[in-house]
């Protein structure tokens, strides 16, 4: 029996000590995610109901238009002051992205005294949770400049997520395609 | 030694407790999840959108068919009415298309009805464009309805 259990001793309870706290922290972690998982899960959208929250399906699909209609309209006329009103309606992991095709439009517009309006004229929810909401919206852009005052009209497709805060909804994330 | 061998047995034991309690929390674990009820008027939309806006002229019959599985009302009567000139004008032209999702919202949602918007892409190729396929990005708004427990696309307008 003894000659057995020779792996016994010092040396193999410290390794085996060490296994163990390797493996209660793998657990620890597995345990903390999966209750930051389930914390939210009633809040996800999910493959039987893409719609788990009607509330916020509503107010974000409202939101999601305005918020749309907002972040793509411009205008020459008042472009830094009215991109600096707009981004604190972005929220921060679409603010840089928002900010930079701000910065990289703001020549064109400014200097073709360029007016550009936006109309969300359709918006369907895509996904909705308590705490996101996924929407497609059809936008009509109206724009103008002051070299060709006639009105020009495109047609964007809109995937937009909206998140709310505690100060109101704002744009997580917006894509046209 | 004797109390070694218990130290490292009991070890042993916890770290394959352990091992289990990881095994159990990582198969418990919620899967990511995302938008898409398989039998919904989501997907049933999208569905009936790439099989509208898709042709091939070699096999015009198979194509009327699939839209019309997933049709219903007027949009059924209308697209069944137009089915032979449709038929014959794809036939003579040689033309294909092929549509891809974008994506669909869910604009209303009642016992028995839906509205949907719907995004697609489409690439035609005929006679005219030859090697040159056009391109077309489309904006739908879509009416369904309930039938016999499948959702089937009552209305079809473009969005323009």
């Amino acid at each position: 029996m003894r000659r057995g259990l020779g792996w016994a001793g010092p040396g193999a309870t410290f390794v085996l000590g060490l296994l163990c706290t390797v493996l209660a922290l793998v657990l620890a972690a597995g345990l903390w995610w999966r209750q930051e998982s389930s914390a939210t899960a009633a809040d996800r959208p999910t493959v039987a109901d893409p719609i788990t929250s009607t509330e916020a399906a509503q107010e974000g699909r409202e939101a999601a238009g305005r918020l749309v209609e907002r972040v793509l309209s411009y205008t020459w006329q008042d472009f830094d002051a009215r991109v600096e009103r707009t981004q604190e309606l972005v929220g921060a992991s679409y603010r840089a992205q928002y900010l930079d095709e701000m910065a990289s439009l703001r020549p064109e517009v400014v200097g073709g005294r360029i007016t550009v309006s936006a109309t969300a004229t359709d918006v369907g929810v895509v996904s909705a949770s308590r705490s996101r909401v996924v929407a497609l919206v059809f936008v009509d852009r109206v724009s103008a400049t002051a070299a060709a005052p006639a009105r020009r009209s495109d047609q964007v497709r809109v995937l937009v997520t909206v998140v709310p805060t505690a100060s109101g909804w704002r744009v997580a994330l917006l894509d046209s395609f | 030694m004797r109390r070694w061998v218990l130290v490292d047995l009991a070890l042993v034991a916890l770290a394959v407790g352990l091992v289990v309690a990881i095994a159990l929390t990582w198969r418990a674990a919620p899967a990511p999840v995302e938008a898409g009820e398989p039998d919904g008027p989501l997907a049933a939309a999208g569905a009936e959108v790439v099989a509208f806006l898709e042709v091939d002229h070699d096999d015009m019959a198979a194509v009327t068919e699939r839209v019309l599985d997933g049709a219903t009302g007027a949009f059924r009567r209308q697209y069944a009415a137009g089915r032979e000139r449709l038929a014959s004008r794809v036939e003579q032209r040689e033309a294909t298309v092929e549509a891809s999702l974008r994506a669909v919202g869910l604009v209303e949602r009642s016992p028995g009805s839906a509205v949907v918007l719907v995004a697609a892409d489409s690439r035609r190729v005929d006679r005219e464009t030859g090697d040159d396929a056009v391109e077309q990005r489309d904006r739908l708004r879509v009416g369904l309805e309930q039938v016999d427990g499948r959702w089937l696309v009552a209305r079809l307008e473009y969005v323009r």
